[in-house]
């Protein structure tokens, strides 16, 4: 009996073991590799953890959960939008030996505080980050107002994102963001309409994307008066779908095509005009945008049956326009409980 | 449709603990310590406790406070 069990055991489960082992190492090695932001954010809190009991870790903790919050949030962000922020940071620590070389390259340095400070310089680093790596080539093309409000809707959604304790945010909610929207009434207003638009789903999936189209336009010629008041007015265009709550009478214009930004938006949300009509409105009514000069139409829907009509919807008309190219995302929106949601981007070449 | 990212941001941080260091080999500390530098946008004294970044701006060595103002300036000078 016994030799039977150590035979088994020797047959069977110690190979099992082994190679599980192996199986085990390579599959940590390629969590590691696709996941590093996450591996960021556990050194980081071992390394709190050694600074609470005393060992010197000042450095290495900063720069991990500065590191980690960003690239994590950077992650799902493009997961919204591919592209439009970049794969995240890396963080290089000046001293006396490189700060020259630094300084002569046109570097510019930013300050991390004692790490007991550290929500101020979570703050510091990510609205760092969200000026020189989100968008920075498109973003100039945007009025002041727009391009400040942006980037504090864009602070804001970062540190929200990986609001473990919720303590940056804070930070940054009473210091930077409500002093300054309190004392400007117009950053107020575009600081709502995208935050409005955040919670539309209409941030990552059409402003932040059609700056990036901007940018790989026009950057890197002078911002002249014509693109701000384009940009502006592309903006305004936005305004009633991020104030839109139903119905179809407070969004007049489905389409902005002008010098630098051709925009259409389709909404597939009528279960009576699918029933009646089937989708042959909604196809006219696509059409009638690329016709228009709409180089992007982005058609959105919620729930089971519109995700599908959408699903067929591009694919006809793909059929019918075999140029146009089609990337179907789909995702949850969480405005008044979790529900299914398409956002489809037709782009006409 | 699918976009590649942009590669990874650098993000070029200085430590309390080197700063000093730092602004001695850049030969400004006695200027610090004294407080003869003053923030680029609003004039005020740069110190220990106020200052945000610094850079080479025209040749020249500048720096910035933290005052939301300051920064915002700073973010919109790009």
């Amino acid at each position: 009996m016994w030799q039977t069990i150590t035979n088994l055991w020797s047959t069977y489960i110690v190979p099992i073991l082994q190679w599980g082992g192996w199986g085990l190492f390579v599959w940590l090695l390629w969590y590691v590799f696709k996941h590093g932001e996450k591996l960021d954010k556990w050194v980081a809190r071992i390394d709190k953890f050694l600074l609470w009991i005393g060992i010197k870790r000042d450095k290495q903790y900063v720069a991990r959960d500065i590191k980690g919050k960003i690239n994590s949030a950077s992650k799902k962000i493009n997961k919204e939008a591919e592209g439009v922020v970049t794969k995240g940071i890396d963080i290089v620590w000046v001293n006396e030996e490189n700060i020259e070389a630094f300084l002569r390259s046109g570097k510019v340095v930013i300050r991390m505080r004692h790490h007991s400070n550290q929500n101020k310089n979570v703050v510091n680093a990510v609205m760092y980050y969200v000026k020189t790596g989100i968008l920075h080539t498109g973003k100039r093309y945007l009025p002041e107002k727009i391009q400040l409000a942006l980037d504090f809707s864009l602070t804001k959604k970062i540190l929200s994102e990986e609001a473990d304790d919720g303590t940056a945010i804070d930070y940054f909610s009473l210091n930077m963001l409500e002093p300054s929207v309190k004392n400007d009434r117009e950053l107020e207003k575009r600081f709502s309409t995208i935050e409005l638009m955040e919670d539309r789903g209409l941030l990552t999936r059409i402003l932040l994307r059609e700056i990036r189209f901007i940018g790989k336009k026009l950057y890197p010629r002078t911002p002249t008066q014509e693109m701000l008041k384009e940009t502006e007015r592309f903006f305004t265009f936005l305004e009633p779908f991020a104030n839109h709550r139903g119905g179809d009478d407070d969004i007049k214009d489905w389409q902005f095509v002008d010098k630098d930004i051709q925009v259409g938006i389709l909404y597939v949300a009528k279960q009576d005009t699918i029933s009646v009509h089937g989708l042959e409105p909604y196809q006219k009514q696509l059409k009638k945008r690329i016709e228009a000069g709409c180089k992007r139409i982005y058609i959105f829907g919620r729930q089971k049956n519109n995700l599908s009509a959408i699903k067929t919807l591009t694919k006809l008309i793909q059929k019918e326009v075999p140029t146009v190219k089609v990337h179907r995302e789909y995702y949850f929106e969480l405005r008044g409980g979790k529900t299914s949601a398409i956002c489809a981007v037709v782009s006409v070449e | 449709m699918k976009e590649k990212n942009p590669k990874k941001e650098e993000l070029d941080f200085i430590y309390d603990e080197d700063l000093m260091p730092v602004l001695e080999k850049l030969g400004v500390k006695t200027n610090f310590t004294e407080g003869n530098i003053k923030c680029l946008f609003c004039n005020e004294v740069i110190t220990l406790e106020n200052l945000y970044s610094f850079f080479i701006d025209e040749g020249k060595l500048k720096m910035i406070c933290d005052k939301e103002d300051c920064i915002k300036q700073f973010k919109a000078k790009g």
